[in-house]
């Protein structure tokens, strides 16, 4: 109690304040008001500070600060979750980490949003087939009836041989045929979509004009794609032996088929059929394959 | 005594300060140590102006809550300044709410009163004036006042800190702050005019 602060340094400076204010008033009692007149918030705030801090700390104090930090260490306290008036960090380096996560979060709607797009493309690809939708209600109930999945309802109701070959097959089946499908529903898509706004530009167009060798290109492959040349040919490979199965569903659609087909694959049916799956899932379900077979065929010519 | 400057120098610690916290949340105890002490003098000061002679018992139980919650802490060494600050006004409003019950005079201004004014310049008020006598002096003002001063000038607190431990708008802590220091400011002055400091400080508070 009663220290009085006499330390050198910030003295000598405080000093210099009333002799540079010395000479309006001369002499000691002069510098007492021009000393007055100069006090800056400065000044003053390092007066204050000077007189009111000590430093020399309270030994015992410490000591039972430590030990609470020791307590608390061996406790585990110190794995405590931050609440919002611990953090002190200052408010930019927050605002970064929330930038960020927005970025993040807008990139990832961003994507959800063009996928929905691009599906929805797919959709709209396969309205025109409203009237094939027709004909494949009356067809479906048949393979319906066997079960409503796609691959399983076509072998069962071609016949029983194709049974042994299609538990190799039927995973090729369905991916092979919608791929099919898939560029054709494209190319129908491609024509009313050309033009307008970027749709082209998505995965699933530059997919196509790859394919189709250019943007020029694509009527000529589109149109190879609608009679059933164009795609033939990858799937012929695998496609042999579900032919002999998907063939026979073809019947309404098939003798047409195989008569553009200069190759005679059997692999047209499928392919042909698929086309209609995939058009037609992409609007419908899965279940809407079941009816396709015959629906394909009627609709063409 | 090597005290002087020290609200200068604050930020200067401050790098030191939070290399010693980020220590200290390892689990290194002596790096509290030297938190504890590069801070605890600021944080005494600005509680004795809120509860008197009780600070010390009141800072006591701010570390323990301090010590106990360091882990929770983010931030840099002025983040520290600023959560401590935090914690030991809660726990001196606190030990406030107790002692409402039986409320007794501070001593603090008596003493004053009983010191002898020999600060008959201005020159020799800012080389002389004793830690109690500024304390007199910052206690004399509204406590808003007196808060955003000691906040600032002994805690070393800027603004928006000082306005989050308070829990008000940065604005009128500022205006706060400055009010009082042009306060304290015209105080020194008078005194070292009419060389009747004791009276005139009465008189302030």
């Amino acid at each position: 109690m009663g220290e009085r602060q006499n330390d050198g340094g910030p003295a000598g400076r405080r000093r210099a304040h009333p002799g540079t204010s010395a000479p309006p008033g001369p002499g000691g009692p002069g510098s007492v008001t021009g000393g007055r007149r100069v006090v800056d918030a400065a000044d003053l705030e390092a007066l204050l500070a000077a007189a009111l801090i000590r430093r020399d700390v309270d030994a015992g104090a410490e000591q039972r600060a430590v030990a609470a930090f020791l307590t608390a260490r061996e406790s585990g306290a110190h794995g405590a979750r931050t609440r919002r008036r611990d953090d002190w960090r200052t408010r930019r380096s927050r605002l970064g980490r929330h930038s960020l996560k927005a970025t993040l979060s807008l990139v990832a709607a961003g994507l959800t949003l063009s996928g929905v797009a691009v599906a929805g493309i797919g959709a709209t690809a396969g309205a025109p087939d409203g009237p094939t939708q027709d004909d494949r209600g009356t067809h479906a109930p048949s393979p319906g009836a066997a079960g409503p999945s796609i691959g399983p309802s076509t072998s069962p109701s071609t016949g029983g041989p194709a049974d042994p070959d299609t538990g190799t097959d039927r995973p090729d089946r369905p991916g092979r045929p919608r791929t099919a499908g898939d560029t054709e529903a494209h190319c129908r898509a491609y024509e009313q979509v050309r033009g307008r706004g970027k749709a082209l530009d998505s995965t699933a167009w530059k997919r196509l004009t790859e394919a189709a060798g250019g943007a020029e290109n694509v009527d000529a492959y589109c149109a190879g794609q609608s009679e059933g040349t164009g795609a033939g040919a990858p799937p012929a490979t695998t496609g042999a032996p579900p032919a002999t199965t998907g063939a026979p569903p073809a019947t309404t659609g098939a003798p047409e088929r195989k008569g553009d087909d200069a190759a005679g694959r059997s692999g047209n049916g499928s392919s042909g059929n698929a086309g209609d799956n995939a058009t037609r899932g992409a609007g419908n379900g899965p279940d809407g394959s079941a009816g396709k077979p015959g629906s394909p065929g009627a609709d063409r010519p | 005594m090597g005290h002087g400057g020290e609200s200068r120098r604050a930020p200067a610690y401050d790098g030191e300060l939070g290399a010693a916290v980020a220590r200290a949340q390892q689990g290194d105890e002596a790096a509290f140590a030297v938190a504890y002490r590069l801070v605890q003098p600021g944080l005494l000061v600005y509680v004795r102006g809120l509860v008197g002679d009780d600070a010390e018992d009141v800072m006591s139980d701010a570390w323990l809550e301090i010590a106990r919650d360091l882990g929770r802490f983010k931030g840099d060494g002025a983040g520290f300044r600023g959560w401590t600050a935090t914690i030991a006004r809660h726990r001196a409003l606190d030990h406030l709410r107790r002692q409402r019950v039986r409320p007794r005079p501070s001593t603090l201004e008596q003493d004053v009163l009983d010191l002898p004014g020999p600060q008959s310049t201005y020159d020799q008020a800012m080389e002389s004036m004793s830690t109690e006598r500024a304390l007199a002096l910052v206690g004399g003002l509204p406590r808003d006042q007196a808060e955003a001063v000691l906040l600032r000038v002994v805690v070393g607190l800027d603004g928006p800190a000082a306005a989050r431990v308070l829990g008000k708008r940065p604005g009128a802590v500022r205006t706060a702050a400055y009010r009082g220091l042009k306060r304290l400011a015209k105080q020194l002055g008078v005194e070292s005019v009419t060389d009747e400091a004791p009276r005139t400080l009465g008189e302030s508070t």
